[in-house]
């Protein structure tokens, strides 16, 4: 980590900050920000971290956002909002559109000088075509692969368009195939492939290439988008060079063959599958719909579905020379030492797990 | 040809057939003039088939202007490597020689008899006459610099000559060992890249970015270095990096033995990971040369280098032999790497061997599956996969009914299954029905029978039994 001279910031509300994306930049801003006042406003708050102040407020309530804006008075506005996957379409509606709305209104209103949204990279994914090397030049996804991706990039649509608009400056930051501490869904579900003994099992030729990207470059990236729309003049005329306004593919920039991905999670549980049977991608679809059936019949979340078998057989990777040029992101993490790191989280808290049995 | 050989290509036909087909219907891109070269050239060209089995005809095949003095430029270094691999020569005699090699090119009529005889270029310096008389006549921006490549690898050579430690010990870490491939196959790059800027056969750009042109050198070097583990321990040296193979075993000369092979694998493996970090920056380099025959001079040697290093691949062969790619192989890749875009999938062919032999048993598993990626990403920015027009129908189809061909197939085996599940399900009550009645006492023995005779009905209605009831 080169030392260098920091942009200042006075102070930031993050929006969803006890959640897995946010709770890491509120981390980073710690370290690399030790001047600015940390404020987090969330639905409910959880991960506390001292020094820093937590705020309960809706969303999607225009009285509870203006609260906390006028008691806070922020600088600087990230929002990482994200409703667990798995809600119905009315919440991915309420909180992704009404409550983006909302935020973004206020924030502008309450005279926040920069708004740094949390995207997808799924925005520009229609469900069927593979994603090769991918740049923001490609289109937003239509129709979109399901209601949370839609809700997702009308979101980024409207902040977007709500660039300067009152002297605000907006970015948002589209996220790939995030894992690290604190998640809950993609380790977990490799872990699970681990402990029902099928990691022998591997669906499609492993030729395809997937970017996942460790979670604290995220966080990382939202702090240079931070930084950069800062130092933005407000008189600084808008351009193809000045960051605002943008939106950006954030992954680690080392996309990697799926299967190999999981294999190192196994192996670094000390686990090696003495052998592969390989399925045509053909094959895992109609046992994916096979499981589906059967789960639906028992009213259970299938292990396996036709989305995570096609999910394992498609190219998704991204060009992020963009925000390398722009923002001046480079990833703070290699690939591997964050799946190490990320492990060696799950042990911990696996370990916490049977202490709490012990007592 | 051995037995052995004739009886490969005979169970590899596509090999045969790529050996005649070079040999027999090969046109160069250019060919000498023999009749309108001097003696003296004549014999330097000589000296290049001698010395350069490999090479030499791709460096005959360059274009005109480039021809001599790319000849002679090999045959100089080829000079100094052969004074500098001499160890009959003491260090007080080597050092300013080599140090002072590029002077020697302006003495007319200078050789050297001082190499041992076991030195096989030895016959070279003998009659370097040739190559300086020839050197005079080449144009005065080439010979500067072939003379300034030449001063820097003399110094560089001297130094390593120096070097007890690096004698006795080898490389110790891996800055190390990309200074030591800089020296000796990277700066041979540099000196190429001018010669190939200076006559306008490839992007000027290339000068302003040194490390395209050191990895492209490095990439050869590394590759070779790692095939010729075993000649060289033979041979008392050592160029794998120690920072490399402490990771994985104490002592270097017992990589080859049976109970070390997994950490030799590993080892291997290492290098082999080192080395594929420059993959990209060589086909950058490459993407910047604008003339055929210099495309072809520059991509044969790194396409064979990749196959070389797909075959060295967690290949334990390495540790108990020179391993090679086949002759037929390599005419292969002669024939194929005509362009950028056959380049890359060349790369990409091998990079898919390298990956098929990965394991997550390597500590480096991740990191050569994201190398790999890294590379099939770049290939992606300069040659982007066409959407195919099945995408399109896709899409369209998607627009149309909200559901992908794939969903709809998928619903179709949906259906197919449910439809499967119900005839089970009967199935099953019927069985565990007539199972039910069986145990309750039906007769289905008598029912059978009677339906075999043709039975379908009850007993029909019998007028006299019943009237025999009425007497009663």
């Amino acid at each position: 980590m080169t030392s260098r001279k920091r942009q200042h910031l006075n102070n930031a509300l993050i929006v969803g900050g006890c959640g897995f994306l946010g709770q890491h930049i509120v981390t980073l801003l710690q370290e690399h920000h030790p001047e600015c006042d940390i404020f987090v406003m969330d639905l409910r708050l959880s991960n506390t971290l001292p020094g820093v102040t937590y705020l309960e407020g809706d969303v999607t309530s225009r009285e509870s956002v203006d609260s906390i804006l006028n008691k806070v008075k922020p600088e600087v506005v990230i929002d990482t909002v994200s409703p667990v996957h798995g809600l119905g379409e009315a919440i991915y509606y309420k909180v992704n559109v009404d409550g983006t709305k909302v935020l973004l209104e206020a924030s502008s209103d309450a005279g926040v000088k920069v708004f740094v949204f949390t995207s997808s990279a799924s925005v520009v994914f229609d469900g069927a075509s593979d994603l090769i090397n991918v740049n923001e030049s490609a289109p937003i996804a239509s129709p979109a692969m399901d209601p949370y991706t839609e809700t997702k990039a009308i979101g980024e649509k409207m902040v977007l368009e709500a660039n300067r608009k009152g002297g605000m400056f907006t970015i948002a930051l589209r996220l790939s195939g995030l894992f690290g501490p604190g998640d809950r869904q993609l380790i977990p579900g490799m872990l699970g492939v681990l402990a029902r003994g099928q990691t022998k099992f591997q669906i499609g030729n492993n030729e395809n290439l997937f970017d996942f990207t460790y979670i604290v470059n995220a966080a990382w990236a939202h702090i240079l988008a931070t930084e950069k729309l800062i130092a933005l003049s407000p008189h600084t005329p808008k351009t193809l060079e000045t960051p605002d306004g943008e939106t950006y593919f954030i992954t680690n920039g080392e996309p990697c063959y799926f299967w190999d991905f999981p294999r190192t999670i196994w192996a670094i549980r000390g686990h090696i599958a003495p052998f592969h049977i390989v399925m045509p991608a053909a094959v895992g679809i109609a046992m994916g719909g096979a499981a589906e059936l059967f789960a639906w019949l028992l009213n259970r979340e299938p292990g396996l579905s036709r989305f995570r078998v096609r999910f394992s057989c498609w190219n998704r990777y991204f060009d992020i020379r963009k925000a390398k040029q722009m923002l001046g992101y480079q990833p703070l993490v290699k690939l591997h030492d964050g799946l190490v790191e990320t492990l060696k989280w799950f042990n911990e808290q696996e370990a916490m797990e049977v202490a709490k049995k012990g007592q | 040809m051995k037995t052995s050989d004739i009886l490969y290509l005979l169970a590899h036909p596509n090999q045969l057939r790529a050996i005649i087909q070079w040999k027999v219907w090969h046109n160069p891109l250019h060919q000498r003039k023999i009749e309108n070269e001097s003696l003296t050239l004549r014999r330097c060209f000589e000296f290049l088939d001698l010395t350069s089995r490999s090479f030499s005809a791709v460096i005959q095949e360059l274009c005109p202007e480039l021809c001599v003095s790319v000849t002679l430029f090999y045959l100089i270094l080829r000079g100094l490597d052969t004074i500098e691999d001499d160890m009959t020569i003491p260090l007080e005699i080597k050092e300013p020689l080599l140090r002072s090699f590029d002077k020697v090119l302006d003495k007319e009529g200078w050789t050297f008899d001082g190499n041992g005889p076991k030195e096989k270029d030895k016959q070279l310096l003998v009659e370097f006459s040739n190559v300086i008389t020839e050197f005079a006549l080449l144009s005065e921006s080439h010979r500067a610099i072939i003379k300034d490549i030449t001063k820097k690898m003399g110094n560089g050579m001297a130094d390593y000559a120096n070097n007890a430690e690096h004698n006795v010990n080898g490389v110790n870490t891996i800055a190390d060992y990309d200074l030591y491939c800089h020296y000796v196959a990277g700066l041979v790059g540099d000196g190429l890249t001018r010669l190939f800027v200076d006559t306008g056969k490839a992007n000027p750009a290339l000068l302003e970015r040194p490390h395209l042109i050191n990895s492209m050198g490095l990439f050869l070097q590394k590759t070779n270095i790692i095939r010729d583990y075993r000649e060289d321990l033979d041979d008392k040296r050592r160029f794998w990096p120690k920072e490399i193979w402490t990771k994985h075993i104490e002592k270097y000369e017992e990589l080859h033995l049976p109970e070390n092979e997994e950490a030799a694998l590993n080892c291997i493996s290492e290098m082999c990971l080192n080395s594929l970090q420059h993959v990209d920056e060589c086909l950058f380099y490459l993407a910047g040369i604008k003339d055929q025959s210099v495309f072809n001079f520059t991509a044969i040697p790194q396409v064979m280098a990749i196959a070389t290093l797909a075959l060295v691949f967690r290949n334990k062969d390495v540790f108990h032999k020179n391993v090679k790619i086949p002759k037929g192989e390599a005419c292969e890749l002669m024939i194929e790497a005509g362009n950028l875009r056959s380049t890359c999938d060349i790369f990409r062919k091998y990079m898919k061997i390298i990956h098929k032999k990965n394991t997550p048993k390597d500590p480096n598993f991740l990191n050569i599956s994201v190398t790999i990626g890294k590379v099939e990403q770049f290939i992606e920015t300069i040659f982007p996969t066409a959407v195919e027009p099945r995408v399109v129908a896709q899409r369209a189809q998607m627009r149309a009914t909200g559901e992908t061909p794939e969903q709809a197939a998928a619903a179709k085996k949906e259906m197919m299954f449910l439809i499967c599940a119900i005839v089970a399900t009967l199935s099953v009550i019927s069985g565990v029905m007539i199972f039910a009645a069986w145990l309750m006492g039906a007769r289905f023995d008598i029912a059978f029978q009677e339906l075999r005779k043709g039975n379908f009905g009850p007993p029909g209605y019998n007028p006299v039994a019943d009237a025999r009831h009425g007497e009663l």
